[in-house]
């Protein structure tokens, strides 16, 4: 299982999801990936953060996450907040999962 | 290492010549070509492969930069060359605007890390408030260099 853990929560009728994801394809999170991470998140109302060591981010910027460097086995935290929290997360995940289309 | 590493004194080019996208990355290509000469280094196929990269996804990601790319077999490091544009070049960028600021960057094939260093040094630059701006309006070769030096000297502290 490449998902890792999921924590859920309800704040002031809001929703707000935190999941783990591992980076799987063998390039990392160059700018093809960047680019397609950020369309996505970009597609969702909620505040979108990606978190790698200590090191937080804006999900909607490829600029922000090409800061990460993140290559093949990072695990990336990925944490919506906003009422479309739990899909873009999985969207998210499932992407990062796909290899984005890469080996 | 350090944006005055990648984009070396010699491989910065204060005003492009190029107006179009395939020019623009020749041009900086050959950059590289006369500067550090690299072992069985042809400027066309290596323009080609970038060119080609640039078609599945323009390398254009906002604020008027462009990060082209490819791997070339031989190199041992990362190797590039900056090339700036006032008049602003279609690069088919994420926001539909045109690019000023054009990084080619050159990795070893097999090394990801390092060239997701070079765009994570160089992600890590534009996001600074004014670096883009001062880089736009610098005089000439001298003036960008020393926003290169001064930006990592800004950093280190």
């Amino acid at each position: 299982m490449l998902f890792l853990s999921t924590v859920n929560y309800i704040s002031f009728g809001k929703q707000m999801t935190e999941k783990q994801v591992k980076i799987v394809n063998r390039l990392g999170l160059h700018v093809r990936p960047a680019t397609a991470f950020a369309q996505i998140a970009g597609k969702y109302k909620s505040n979108i953060l990606v978190i790698k060591d200590g090191q937080t981010i804006n999900a909607k910027s490829s600029i922000e996450l090409l800061t990460l460097a993140a290559i093949e086995g990072t695990v990336l935290t990925i944490k919506a907040d906003g009422d479309d929290a739990e899909e873009a997360a999985n969207a998210l995940v499932k992407l990062v999962e796909s290899k984005f289309g890469e080996e | 290492m350090k944006l005055t590493e990648y984009f070396s004194k010699k491989a910065i080019v204060s005003q492009l010549k190029a107006s179009d996208k395939k020019g623009a990355i020749k041009e900086l290509v050959q950059v590289v070509k006369d500067v550090y000469n690299p072992s069985k280094f042809q400027v066309n196929d290596i323009a080609d492969d970038v060119i080609k990269r640039e078609k599945l996804g323009s390398t254009g990601l906002g604020k008027g930069v462009a990060v082209p790319h490819a791997k070339v077999v031989e190199l041992k490091k990362v190797i590039g060359a900056f090339g700036r544009s006032t008049d602003g070049i279609d690069f088919d960028a994420v926001d539909g605007e045109p690019v000023h600021l054009i990084f080619l960057i050159l990795s070893p094939i097999g090394g990801t890390d390092l060239h997701l260093e070079a765009l994570r040094k160089i992600m890590q630059a534009i996001k600074r408030p004014n670096f883009c701006k001062f880089l736009n309006s610098a005089k000439g070769i001298k003036d960008i260099e020393d926003i290169f030096v001064e930006y990592e000297e800004e950093v280190k502290v």
